[in-house]
């Protein structure tokens, strides 16, 4: 991403991490790229929902773990991936995930780790972490 | 009229025969489950379909006792799913019709599901409800006629057999969650743990199930390891039985709001047999008709897709060969030459 608005953000529930992504979407264009970390329950599909909603669908946007890979059609095509069940980086390459990282989409990476040998140079790392059973700690790493 | 079925929307390679109306032979190709990788099944891969759609088509027609130049049509499905997997089973799709000189057909993967219902099933009919409960779907919808469906409920975040798995993969128990946490909660007290069904304002008719990961993981950092291992079954037992209530709520609400008394449970939620209880006593206590599929047919699978194929056959819809996979497909915009 061209511009980060912040390095950490603290939120206090999910519904404020829900806001503070539909607010981060005006931050993100065409091309971008996001890396995803952090446990079970640290908020990262809650983000994306308001950073896809921010983006202009409107639309239910659903955790991707089962299905692997959500597609969306706003203004511009989002791409929503999750590796939480999917560790093994051939099969993904199998999926064709390659195509996706080009200046035609925004791409959502959740449980991004295993994916970063194969990521292009300039994604943007977000980790979320617990602070207690309602905080969340944004961290936000542009490369 | 013979319509062979092809589904590769994303894990599983399956093609089904189906001759007026009726299933001659459904054949699901599943790789073995890796419990290892604690919650992960590492066995999608659009190359691991392009390895088995031949062998699973042949195998197919053979049992079917059917040849292929007896086919009327091919039906595959073209979405939703993934962009790379889609693509193998509607090329192979594709190929065969050319060959064959026949018609091919694009069937939405989710009208299949809604018609993996009225398999071996006669008696149920329009109007009825379907809830779609899986790991990736958690859905209620409303199937008028043929062709004619509305969806009246969503989860906003986690379906529940998500909700299942991480909560499993949570309590440190194995793979898959579902049938894990049934079996330990059977000795457990449903009560002990107060989880809350979660509500969402002005949507009372749909699900979410994201807050439920929270609220097992804090009891859990509440007590010592010694604890959960002793309240296990407890745990069990109170976080299947809010999932479990939640969706019997929505499905309550549900026929509240449409006033149509059958419904049909579908996916992998639905193996759940205290899920299956619970409802039978709402159902018997309510007047309500239910149905539970086989879960062959509630799972992904091609035999839903060949049914759907063949009605769109009989009502004179098959596709154009310019039809391309669409990952994001939803039952509102299915097309049909």
């Amino acid at each position: 991403m061209k511009k980060a608005p912040w390095s950490q953000y603290i939120s206090n529930s999910a519904s404020e991490t829900e806001k503070v992504g539909i607010k981060f979407a005006e931050f993100v264009s065409e091309g971008d790229i996001f890396a995803l970390t952090g446990d079970l329950a640290s908020g990262k599909t809650t983000f994306l929902r308001g950073v896809i909603k921010g983006l202009g669908y409107d639309g239910p946007v659903t955790s991707p773990t089962f299905t692997l890979i959500n597609e969306y059609s706003a203004v511009n095509r989002i791409i929503h991936i999750d590796c939480y069940r999917e560790h093994n980086i051939e099969r993904w390459i199998d999926l064709g995930i390659i195509e996706y990282f080009n200046n035609n989409y925004i791409v959502f990476i959740e449980w991004a780790d295993i994916l970063y040998p194969m990521l292009p140079e300039n994604i943007t790392k977000m980790n979320f972490y617990h602070s207690s059973e309602n905080v969340r700690i944004i961290n936000l790493t542009t490369q | 009229m013979i319509v062979l079925g092809i589904e590769t929307s994303c894990d599983e390679t399956s093609a089904a025969v189906v001759q007026d109306g009726s299933l001659l032979c459904n054949i699901v190709y599943t790789q073995d489950i890796h419990a290892e990788y604690g919650g992960v099944v590492p066995e999608v891969a659009s190359r691991e379909h392009d390895i088995h759609i031949n062998t699973v088509v042949n195998t197919a027609m053979k049992k079917s006792q059917i040849k292929f130049n007896d086919l009327d049509a091919i039906a595959v499905t073209y979405g939703p799913g993934l962009m790379g997997t889609l693509m193998v089973g509607l090329n192979y799709a594709k190929g065969l019709s050319i060959g064959l000189d026949i018609p091919f057909i694009g069937v939405n993967h989710m009208e299949g599901h809604l018609f993996a219902n009225l398999i071996d099933n006669p008696g149920f009919t329009y109007p009825f409800l379907c809830l779609l409960v899986s790991g990736g779907h958690t859905q209620i919808w409303q199937v008028n006629k043929f062709g004619d469906y509305q969806k009246i409920s969503n989860t906003r975040d986690d379906a529940a057999g998500e909700a299942f798995d991480k909560g499993a993969r949570i309590l440190g128990l194995g793979y898959p969650g579902g049938p894990q946490i049934e079996k330990h909660a059977r000795n457990g007290d449903p009560k002990k743990f107060p989880f809350t069904i979660p509500r969402i304002k002005n949507a009372e008719l749909d699900f979410s199930f994201s807050g439920l990961k929270t609220a097992i993981l804090y009891t859990c950092k509440r007590m010592e390891d010694q604890e959960i291992k002793n309240e296990l079954p407890h745990l069990c037992a109170s976080y299947q039985e809010v999932i479990i209530d939640t969706l019997i709520d929505r499905v309550k609400k549900s026929i509240a709001a449409t006033g149509i008394m059958s419904i049909a449970i579908a996916g992998g939620v639905a193996a759940n047999s205290r899920f299956r209880e619970k409802m039978k006593i709402m159902a018997d206590n309510s007047g309500i008709k239910t149905f539970f599929p086989k879960m062959e047919y509630c799972t992904d699978n091609a035999a839903m897709i060949a049914i759907a194929g063949y009605e769109r056959l009989r009502n004179g819809e098959t596709s154009s060969l310019d039809l391309k996979p669409i990952p994001n497909l939803s039952l509102d915009d299915s097309i049909y030459v």
